[in-house]
């Protein structure tokens, strides 16, 4: 019992630091409560993409013809869509789709572009104009039409969708990641480590990605809202995701021809979209002041 | 006996291209260093002292280009040698660097005890250089160095940050420590442990070092030899009591005038100021403001010459004896 006290005590000592960085996180956390909305909206996500199989009432895609656009009852709380199946569930199954394709897109994306962007600006030279040309090309583009125009001419499907929105994203982490390794290599302490012989790898893996990091990842989190619209709007245009998959744009776009007389068809997955990334963007505004310390201590 | 050289600097040219012109901030250096000696290298801001320091490790910043010389480090020249193995076997293993800004010049997302660690990790083990990074920070008298060494580097005050890098760099033990403004940037007070520290430490592990300052009262406590230098050229060499008691270069003489001193009423400056390197006075850097410049000095670059042991100077003063 003493050796475990001890233990723990020893273990609060050799990370004070980091406990005493948790606590002005939580801290400042607390003084925002719209940071507070954001991530109990992205939780409740989660836990409903994680829970979804225990959660939804119905088989989201099984079909009853005799029930088609039912009203919100007790027995369909959102009511049917025109082939009679349940919309809470397919909206509670979608959840699984949205956080699928942002999680994958933002995987391959922000290691892809911080790499890139660290090779660019800590090479420069001829490196650098090959990344950021290539970078300047996808940028010139708005995100939207060109995730469609590589989309349609991969043919529509939900990988396809998630490839196209990864395309069209990577050039900011990359722009990002590089602006910031300009800044960092031109500082005293990676001069320090050359005078140490230390290798370009290890400078760029233990100095330079550490802290290119915590502006990307902000970036990554302000974006994750984006990559949910995207996908959904694709979906929308009949693009992404195929039937009968219960993605969040698909309903709407099958469900808008029912607006006038049965709103609930579109509205609901509308509503779910609009949760979702505004819940996610929440979360991003915060993450982005809390992990910046000027923010954090300036009050 | 004299002791043997450890480093040679034969005739270095170094010359920054910037959009303004070339800038030629070293013109022909030539420097000895020692075995175990303490070297000081003097001169106003911007004279290439701390230039001539980095070119050493060969690490001279952009757009900075080492157009001619050698440097010979132990009989070889690092200038020839392949990037990699000056990385590989000079840097970081035979000599190293302490900046100026302590704070600025550590990692600041590694802790204290990381950070020398990470100089060790390609000497020994993991487990090992933990153990070691605790002896060292022991070494420059860093109390409760456990507890420091679990911190970050804004967490320490300047004279702290100033001994975990010399820590980091004897870490690596190198037989040439090049220290550029060490001092600088910390309080006086500070001031004097750092280098009565760095003094210690040098006599113990038989190094040699170059102390780059601007601060004649430093190099006066501390270093065996000093190297005065103005606009790119070294003007003065020799022991550091002929030099503070006995100096021949006019500019040198100046620099002694310009430091206050209970024996002296007024502080006599040097007039005019450093001059533009992009166009550099012609013959000898120094005539525009020398009271003894003569036609000779603005056309030729004077010689190095012997005035007395191994007292160097550059000017044409002393040529053929005609004075002192």
């Amino acid at each position: 019992m003493g050796n475990l006290r001890t233990t723990i005590s020893s273990w609060k000592r050799r990370h004070s630091s980091e406990i005493s960085d948790a606590k002005e996180i939580v801290h400042a956390t607390k003084k925002s409560p719209l940071t507070i909305v954001g991530l109990s909206l992205v939780v409740a996500l989660v836990l409903v993409a994680i829970l979804a199989p225990y959660i939804s009432p119905h088989d989201p895609i099984a079909m009853h013809l005799e029930n088609r656009l039912a009203s919100p009852s007790m027995s369909h709380l959102l009511g049917t869509d025109e082939l009679g199946r349940d919309i809470l569930s397919r909206i509670v199954h979608g959840t699984r789709v949205a956080l699928l394709i942002m999680i994958i897109v933002l995987a391959i994306d922000l290691p892809l572009g911080v790499f890139l962007g660290i090779v660019a600006g800590y090479f420069g030279g001829w490196v650098d104009e090959i990344i950021m040309r290539m970078a300047d090309i996808f940028m010139a583009f708005p995100r939207l039409i060109l995730a469609m125009a590589i989309g349609a001419a991969l043919g529509p499907s939900l990988v396809n969708t998630m490839i196209a929105i990864a395309i069209t994203m990577w050039p900011a982490y990359a722009r990002l990641a590089r602006g910031e390794t300009l800044s960092i290599k031109e500082r005293t302490f990676i001069e320090a480590e050359k005078a140490l012989g230390t290798s370009k790898a290890r400078i760029i893996l233990s100095s330079i990605l550490p802290l290119c990091s915590s502006t990307t990842i902000v970036r990554a989190t302000l974006d994750m809202g984006n990559v949910i619209r995207i996908a959904a709007g694709m979906s929308f245009l009949g693009l992404g995701a195929q039937p009968p998959t219960p993605e969040w744009g698909l309903m709407v776009a099958t469900g808008r021809s029912f607006l006038i007389n049965q709103w609930w068809v579109p509205t609901f997955p509308g509503f779910a979209i609009l949760l979702a990334v505004f819940g996610f963007n929440l979360l991003g505004d915060g993450i982005r002041d809390v992990s910046d310390p000027h923010l954090r201590r300036g009050e | 006996m004299m002791p043997e050289a450890l480093v040679e600097i034969n005739d270095l040219v170094i010359n920054f291209y910037t959009y303004r012109g070339v800038v030629k901030a070293i013109n022909g250096v030539n420097l000895e260093i020692k075995k175990g000696e303490f070297f000081g290298l003097v001169g106003e801001t911007g004279c290439g002292k701390s230039v001539t320091g980095s070119a050493i490790l060969n690490l001279v910043p952009n757009p900075g280009r080492i157009d001619k010389g050698e440097i010979i480090f132990k009989g070889k020249d690092i200038l020839s040698m392949d990037e990699d193995d000056v990385r590989e076997r000079i840097r970081g293993k035979e000599i190293t660097m302490i900046m100026q800004h302590p704070i600025a010049a550590l990692n600041p997302v590694l802790k204290n005890g990381d950070q020398i660690t990470e100089a060790l990790s390609r000497k020994m083990s993991k487990g090992a250089a933990k153990k070691r990074a605790i002896e060292l920070l022991k070494e420059v008298n860093i109390p409760e160095p456990e507890k420091i060494a679990n911190q970050y580097p804004h967490q320490l005050s300047g004279g702290m940050a100033q001994r975990v890098m010399i820590a980091m760099m004897l870490a690596t033990e190198p037989s040439l420590l090049i220290a550029d403004e060490p001092t600088t940037a910390l309080d006086v007070s500070i001031q004097a442990q750092v280098l009565s520290l760095l003094q210690d430490l040098i006599k113990r592990h038989k190094a040699s070092v170059l102390l780059i300052t601007h601060d004649l009262s430093i190099v006066a406590e501390t270093c065996d030899r000093v190297g005065v230098m103005y606009a790119g050229d070294i003007v003065e060499v020799g022991e550091v009591d002929q030099i503070i008691n006995n100096p021949r270069h006019p500019y040198t003489v100046g620099l002694m005038r310009a430091i206050p001193s209970d024996s002296r009423k007024e502080l006599v400056g040097i007039k005019g100021s450093v001059p533009d390197l992009v166009n550099p006075p012609t013959g000898c850097r120094f005539h525009p403001r020398c009271e003894y410049a003569r036609d000779i000095c603005k056309e030729e670059k004077p010689i190095t010459i012997e005035v007395e042991g191994s007292h160097t100077t550059a000017c044409f003063l002393y040529e053929g004896g005609l004075r002192g």
